[in-house]
This record gives structure tokens, sequence and C-alpha cells, in this order.
């Protein structure tokens, strides 16, 4: 028999052993990762929405998820939840490009301030451009907002300076940006705060060196504050909820998909502390034919990111299957100490009250 | 099936029986003495429910009594803390209702009145502010309230989004103290109107509250006294929240005497009692008046038994 560069190599390399003969929950298209994730490792996510998903379960699984934003503890966690707490490790709110997120580093240090602060809306509230959506209510006062903001940018450097893992899902290479800074923002102006002002705003779509020189530029400041960081790099396959190129939605998400997914490679292969890591590849793989996908096409289900999370627990942490669970753990529904403290006294109170009365 | 804070605190044993069997005695002779004082045609006569905010227009109407003033209007009270009538909801469907025994207790009261009165009043929780807003939390926080720009803000805490307050509060109201819902069951329980009476609002001094801590000294040494902005911010927040309750169940929310407070809105301090939370005899005979008027103003019940 001849001998072929084929011939011996592993199942993984063949499409029949690797896929065909796998059932579709068993596919596992990681061979190996550079390290094993501690439970002292302290882990930052940032990311598009699917990046949400890697954070729940992240902390479910009883690994170190960092937050280092967190709500005051007199509000129960669903309702922070609402505002933007706990859903990543800053309440940066979802960032969908590498753009943004280079972005956020420089304004989070200083580094770049845009031009435009906010965006003060009809009801004289404002909005904070980069976190259009961060509270439902805005913010009533401009000192209000700068408050919160520079308390954000302090919680995003101490993520980026605690970290020991930054895991960061890519979403778009669609985004409007500044004419006049270039500063990224994370939704078009004008459909969730803010004026649309072609004058002021521009499209962009980032291609392959663009993303990669913003990735780059990322891992290069991230390593100047923090030089123990590791990033790992996944591409979300949730599909674009509406593209500004006019062209079809599924050939503009099949483009933005590939740009990241090339771009993401092209950084673990340059920087030696990047692992890019196949979310994309799990959900939207023909062998699961389209089954973790719901009804509108777009929506991941639960089985899916399950599948991903199960892919990554298994290489990258000694977590039992049985332990990666979506719910919240009961810990996470504990009340306020001190609100409990008080509860009980006002009790007592209300209690005194009567018995002087009635005795 | 729900229990308030109120009811959980009972069922820790911290009400001995002596109190209870006190309460007992105590309503019922007060209700008896009120029921045989009241003319065939008054209208001056109606149930009251509620908590402990009831106790201070029991002790205003004890000390009308005892004073031989001519009453003009007779509280038959119906004290929710009361073991018997625990829980004071029951789950009902998707809805919440009176429990049996507090429907029965209630049907029993309105029986004893004369005639069908012109409405019923309640003063429900009113005190879900002070669990995060008397003592100063060990993490600092502050709120701005839409409206209000004159109760400043503090730097240096952290900051809570308006519309997360009010829901953080809410949430104590519903799940908690179950104030929202028992609300609701109660209007669902009766057509006759009902008149929910504002809480008092905080005092302004933290002197006062010092002097006055009631049992919450030890909390208040460790933790120190919520500013006085952030305590009214929240009161104002809760009676909104309190408002917009009866505004969905159309019932008139009863604001406070416009006597009992200084001009920032803060509860004169003689409106206070012992413990800071709760007022004063003084406090509850402005709102014994405020309710006199509200009943003589009162068309004739044409609600029917």
């Amino acid at each position: 028999m001849s001998q072929h560069p084929y011939r011996d190599l592993p199942d993984y390399h063949f499409w029949k052993k690797a896929i065909s003969e796998q059932q579709p929950r068993d596919v596992d298209p990681v061979i190996s990762v550079p390290y094993r994730i501690q439970k002292t490792d302290r882990i930052v996510t940032a990311g598009s929405c699917f990046a949400q998903h890697v954070a729940r379960y992240l902390r479910n699984a009883g690994l170190n998820f960092l937050v280092t934003e967190t709500a005051h503890p007199i509000t129960p966690p669903d309702l922070a939840g609402q505002f933007g707490y706990g859903l990543f490790s800053a309440r940066y709110g979802n960032i969908y490009t590498a753009r943004q997120l280079l972005q956020l580093f420089q304004r989070a240090y200083g580094q770049f301030t845009p031009t435009e602060d906010y965006w003060q809306e009809a009801d004289g509230r404002y909005t904070d451009p980069f976190r259009p959506r961060i509270q439902e209510d805005r913010f009533q006062t401009l000192e209000e907002y700068r408050a919160d903001r520079q308390h954000h940018f302090a919680c995003v450097r101490r993520a980026f300076e605690e970290l020991d893992i930054f895991v960061f899902t890519l979403g778009l290479t669609e985004c409007w940006v500044a004419r006049d800074d270039g500063a990224a923002y994370p939704i078009c102006p004008g459909t969730g705060g803010g004026e649309f002002d072609p004058a002021k705003y521009e499209f962009v779509n980032l291609d392959v060196p663009a993303v990669t020189s913003d990735l780059e530029q990322f891992i290069a400041l991230l390593h100047s504050v923090n030089p123990r960081a590791r990033t790992i790099l996944t591409v979300s396959p949730v599909p674009l909820v509406a593209t500004a190129e006019d062209r079809h939605v599924l050939v503009a998400t099949t483009y933005s998909k590939s740009v990241l997914r090339v771009a993401a490679e092209t950084v673990a292969q340059n920087c030696s502390d990047v692992t890019y890591f196949p979310s994309y590849e799990i959900v939207t793989g023909s062998f699961s034919r389209g089954a973790y996908f719901a009804e509108d096409g777009r929506t991941i289900l639960e089985s899916g990111v399950a599948h991903v999370m199960r892919i990554f627990m298994r290489h990258f942490a000694d977590v039992a299957e049985a332990d990666i669970a979506p719910a919240p753990r009961p810990a996470e529904a504990q009340s306020d100490p001190h609100t409990e403290r008080m509860k009980e006294l006002v009790a007592v109170a209300c209690d005194e009250e009567v018995l002087a009365s009635w005795s | 099936m729900p229990s308030s804070m109120w009811t959980t605190f009972w069922r820790k044993g911290r009400n001995p029986k002596r109190a209870l069997a006190a309460q007992n005695n105590g309503a019922n002779r007060e209700g008896t003495e009120a029921t045989r004082k009241c003319p065939p045609a008054s209208l001056g006569c109606t149930v009251a429910i509620g908590h402990s905010h009831l106790i201070a227009l029991v002790e205003a109407q004890k000390a009308r009594i005892r004073q031989g003033q001519e009453l003009t209007t007779h509280l038959h009270t119906i004290l929710l803390q009361d073991e018997e009538l625990q829980p004071n909801v029951i789950p009902d469907g998707r809805r919440t209702a009176l429990s049996p025994a507090l429907r029965r207790r209630l049907d029993n009261e309105l029986a004893a009145l004369p005639q069908t009165p012109p409405f019923l009043c309640a003063s429900i929780g009113g005190n879900e502010h002070f669990l995060v807003g008397l003592t100063e939390h060990p993490q600092p926080y502050d709120f701005s309230l839409p409206g209000r720009p004159d109760l400043a803000v503090r730097s240096g805490v952290q900051i809570i989004a308006p519309s997360l307050m009010r829901k953080t509060l809410e949430r104590s109201m519903a799940d908690t103290t179950l104030s929202l819902a028992i609300m609701t069951a109660l209007r669902e329980a009766t057509d006759i109107p009902i008149v929910f009476l504002q809480s008092p609002p905080p005092v302004s001094s933290s002197d006062f509250i010092r002097n006055n801590p009631g049992p919450f000294q030890r909390a208040m040494e460790e933790n120190g006294i919520a500013p006085a902005s952030l305590r009214m911010k929240l009161w104002l927040l809760q009676s909104s929240i309190y408002r917009q309750h009866c505004e969905e169940l159309g019932c008139r929310y009863l604001e406070v005497p416009e006597e009992a407070v200084d001009g920032s809105g803060f509860l004169q301090e003689i409106g206070s009692w012992h413990d800071s939370i709760h007022a004063s005899p003084w406090y509850a005979e402005l709102v014994l008046k405020q309710i006199d008027m509200a009943l003589q103003q009162s068309p004739a019940a044409e609600v029917s038994r």
C-alpha cells in the first residue's frame, strides 16, 4: 500500500470518523489546549450576547468568574441582572466588535476620550453612547452618569489587571463609528438611544486586517497592565440581526463570521498567550442539522450552549459534566445580611408597638 | 403559602401567648365598646385593618375615649399580626386571596356595624423603606429620585439606578411583607371602598432618631444613621409605589396630614414614636380627623352586605 500524508493521521482528521460516525452530542472538535484553567484562576468574560451564556456556565460550574462591578447587595440578583450586573465581569454590556473592546480599554485607562461624551434624550435624561441599554431609565443627571461611568471604568481596570484568563467572544464586524474620532458604538445611534445623524456617524464593516489589528493592539495593552493574562477567543455563532450592507443578511452573516474566524485564527497564531476555541463550529456545524437553532434560525438553544460549554469544560477545566449547569446556584439568591437584620429589627419594633398597645 | 415578614417573625416565637391573649381581649373589648357606642344612623363607624401603624390610631381613639370626647369616628380594628389571622393571604389560583380566617374576621366586624360603612380604612405595611434606609448600610449607597433634584445624591458611595431602586423596594413590598398582595386581596374581598393610609414620613433629625432608637440602637451604633435625604427619598419612593397600587385598585390613598410635617416634608418630631419608625398618638389624632372628615363627607353607602 502506498504511503501518503493522510495514511496514519488520527481519526479527527477525517470527517467520516470525526463527524459521520459520531452522535451529534459527542462531536468534539477540540484536539488539545495549551493549559488547564485552575479553580483559582480568575476568569473575565466579554463579548457579544453569546458571551453571556459563557459567563453563566463558567460561574455555575464553580470556576472563579471574576466580577468586579457588582450590584449593591440590597438589590435582588435577578433585578440586578436586568441592569447589566453579573452578565459579564463588569457592567459594559455587549461588546460586539474588536474595535469596541480596544476602545473600552483605552477609555478606561484615559488613552481615548471620545468627543461624544453622552446622548441627551428628549426627556432630558442621559444615555451612555457606549452602554446605551445598560439601564432602562438611563441617567437622571449628568453628574449621576459621570459618577457611574467613573466607577465603571475603575471596575474595568480592576478586571483587566486582576484576571488570569480573558474569554472574548467576537460577534460582529459591522459597526457604526463617529466620523470625527472613530469612536465605535455597540449599536447604531438612534436605535437604542441618541439620534442618528449621517453627518456625525458612518458605517464601517471591519475586514480581517482591521479586526486582527484591533485584537493584537488590545492583547498588547492587556499585557502591559497584566503580563500573566491569557486570552481565549471564540466567535459567536449567532447570525446578524440586520446588515447595513446592501446584501442579503445571510450573505452578510457569512462574510462577518468568516472575517472574525480568520482574524481569531491569525491572532491565536501570532500571540503565544491567545487560544482559539471553536464555539462557532460546534453550534453551526452541519452535524447537528440545525438542531441548535430555535425556529427563527438565529437564537441559540440551550442545548447548543450546553454542547459548547461541555467541550470547553472538558478541555480547559476539570469539571464533571454533571456539574455543568445553566441554572444559577442557590447561593446566588442569598439576600443581603444587613437587610435581613433590619427586617428582623423592624419586625421587633412593630411587635413592640403592638404589645405596648394591647397589653 | 404566602408568609409575610411579620408572619415569619411571629412564628419564630416572638409572639408570647400572653400578648396574643391580651391582644384578643383588647380587640374584643375595644370593638364591643366602640360598637355599643355607634349610633344606629351614624356614618362615623368603620373597620380599620392593618399592621403596626394601625396602633397609633387605636391609641388616639383610646385617648379620645379617656378624655370623654364625643366620638365622631368609631374604628373597629383588625390587626393583621394577630396570630389567628396568619397567614393573611393565601394563593387562589394565580391570584392571592384573603385567608378564610381573615375573611371571617372582616365579615364579622362588618356585621357588627350598624350599617355598611362608606369606606374601610387600611394601613398596610409602610415600613419597608426602613429596611434599607433607617441605618446606614455597611456599603453606603444613594440614588436620585426623579422630580426631586433638591434631595441630594451623595458622592463617594455606590449609586443605584432609580428604577432599580424602585424595583428593589417594590419587590420588598410584594414578596417580603406581602403588603401589595394584601392590599389587592382586601380590595377583591369586598365591594366597600377602601381608603389606604400613607405611612408617616421619617423625621429629619439624626439626633432624634439616635435618642429614640427602639430596637435599632446596636445597628445604629455599628453603622450610623442614614442621611435624612436618603431616608426621605426612600419614603417618597415607597409612597409612590403604594399610591400607584392604590390607583390600580381604584382606591383612595390618604396622604399624611399637612400639619404633621415640616416645610421639607419630614415628620415633626412630636409626631414620631419612641422607636423612630412609628407615629405617635399626636400624629394619629391628625389622621383620625382626616378620617372623621372623610366619613362625614362620604355619601351614604349604597353597598349592601
